[in-house]
């Protein structure tokens, strides 16, 4: 009787320390696993973030490469397209010189070449200022504004008065497109409106950038055909790519009125 | 049931040696040296099994014997796989030592219960070691997918499950009841474990 009570014990010993002994090593096995679980997976998850952030350098440079690329490309296009044949022009103008005589045709090619170098030089100093854009790079938006309405000012053509007020700085592209609008605007006001006087409001309110440019020009009887044309396309098309929308009032004598408006 | 367990028990090592059998050429050196140590307990149990239903007499001796070898090829097998192969051959050296003393003072025909229970203490001390190495290791490695994690779990569960049973061994010894049955549970388990770590090693190849 007493044998098979120790018999007992010993058993009931043996399998409480064999299960405690199992459950140890149970937990030891499933914390060093887990644990090693959850290194590994704050490892990958550090390395998805350096990941992303690479290639979010890798795209900024690409896209920075591209712009350039882009730039370049247009400057050799209109160098080409336009600086080129003007050139052509004044060497096919320079040749028939000599076969001519009479002073009324030599007074005429004179004047044409004149007239082609003065559109050259037009274009040199377009081509200069795509390039440059030299107060918009290094003072921002406001400044060339300001910039560019002294310049006129100082033509006494047109009196130009600009209100900027922006608080926000904005990315590149949004103020060189900005500026090249504008620059445009006062493109064909100076060729078509006839205007005295110019305001240019450029604001900003709500997360949107407002521009209202107007002037006192003779206006124009029917808006869509203007809008058709081509300075009009560009700046509709730079107006899309920053995803804003542009409005545009006029009637006959009563000058020109373009609101843009651009969220930021 | 005894006997469905010491059946399964017997058996069970001719899992982890069929996977052993389909690709033993592809192993590294380590899962050869595991391929053996898996050989040897099947032989030793076989062995056993066999010796004593012919005879009828003790197999302690086949129990002792087989314990030494494997003893042996476990501890070179934790030196292969550690940094600190040192620790291994020093444990395996406190074994031999005991093993020596116990074959001089008490025989082969008495079960050396002190011996296996130092002996499973220091394989868990091992099993600990390895957990350890990997811990620190800068490899990101999932550890379900190593084969020796799984070997490894096979030892630390098979030495944790028998070690009380080794420690009353000399309590036991002539009415083992159902004490038997942790042993045969801890190797069947033991062997399944090693046949995952060899089927992984196979997915792994």
């Amino acid at each position: 009787m007493e044998s098979q009570s120790s018999q007992l014990n010993v058993e009931m010993v043996l399998i409480l320390g064999t299960s405690g002994m199992l459950f140890l090593v149970t937990s030891i096995v499933l914390f060093i696993y887990l644990y090693q679980r959850k290194l590994i997976k704050k490892k990958l998850e550090y390395q998805e973030i350096e990941d992303l952030l690479k290639k979010q350098e890798l795209k900024s440079a690409y896209a920075m490469l591209a712009g350039k690329d882009k730039a370049y490309r247009e400057v050799a296009e209109e160098l080409h397209d336009n600086l080129g044949s003007m050139l052509v022009t004044l060497n096919m103008l320079s040749d028939t010189i000599p076969q001519k005589t009479d002073p009324a045709s030599l007074n005429l090619i004179a004047k044409k070449i004149s007239e082609v170098a003065t559109k050259a030089t037009e274009a040199t100093r377009q081509i200069s200022h795509s390039l440059h854009s030299e107060a918009l790079m290094h003072f921002g938006l406001a400044s060339a504004i300001h910039e560019l309405a002294g310049a006129l000012n100082e033509s006494h053509t047109i009196s130009v008065h600009v209100e900027v007020q922006i608080t926000t700085e904005l990315e590149g592209h949004v103020s060189l497109n900005l500026y090249r609008i504008i620059q445009e605007l006062v493109n064909n006001t100076l060729k078509h409106a006839k205007a005295k006087n110019l305001n240019i409001d450029v604001s900003e309110a709500k997360g949107h950038l407002n521009v209202i440019f107007e002037d006192d020009g003779i206006g124009m009887v029917n808006v869509e055909e203007y809008e058709r044309g081509l300075g009009l396309k560009n700046i509709k098309s730079r107006v899309a790519k920053l995803e804003g929308q542009i409005t545009m009032e006029s009637g006959l004598g009563r000058g020109t009125t373009c609101i843009i408006d651009i969220p930021l | 049931m005894t006997k469905l367990f010491l059946y399964g028990s017997i058996s069970s090592p001719l899992i982890p040696l069929f996977i052993m059998g389909l690709m033993f050429r592809s192993f590294n050196f380590n899962l050869k040296v595991l391929s053996v140590i898996i050989g040897l307990s099947f032989l030793s149990d076989v062995g056993s099994f066999g010796y004593y239903h012919l005879t009828g007499h003790s197999t302690y001796w086949i129990v002792n014997t087989y314990n030494l070898l494997d003893t042996i090829l476990v501890f070179f097998f934790f030196s292969r796989i550690l940094n600190h192969r040192l620790v291994s051959y020093f444990m395996l050296g406190i074994i031999l030592v005991m093993s020596g003393y116990y074959c001089y003072s008490v025989g082969v025909h008495v079960i050396w219960g002190e011996v296996l229970s130092m002996k499973n203490i220091l394989v868990m001390g091992l099993c600990v070691l390895y957990f350890l190495q990997v811990f620190q290791s800068d490899t990101e490695i999932f550890l379900e997918n190593t084969p020796l994690f799984w070997i490894v779990i096979g030892f630390i569960f098979y030495t944790a499950g028998s070690f009380f049973l080794w420690l009353m061994s000399s309590e036991i010894v002539n009415n083992p009841k159902y004490s038997m049955l942790i042993v045969h549970l801890g190797n069947i388990l033991k062997n399944i474990l090693f046949a995952l770590g060899l089927w992984k090693a196979r997915v792994v190849n």
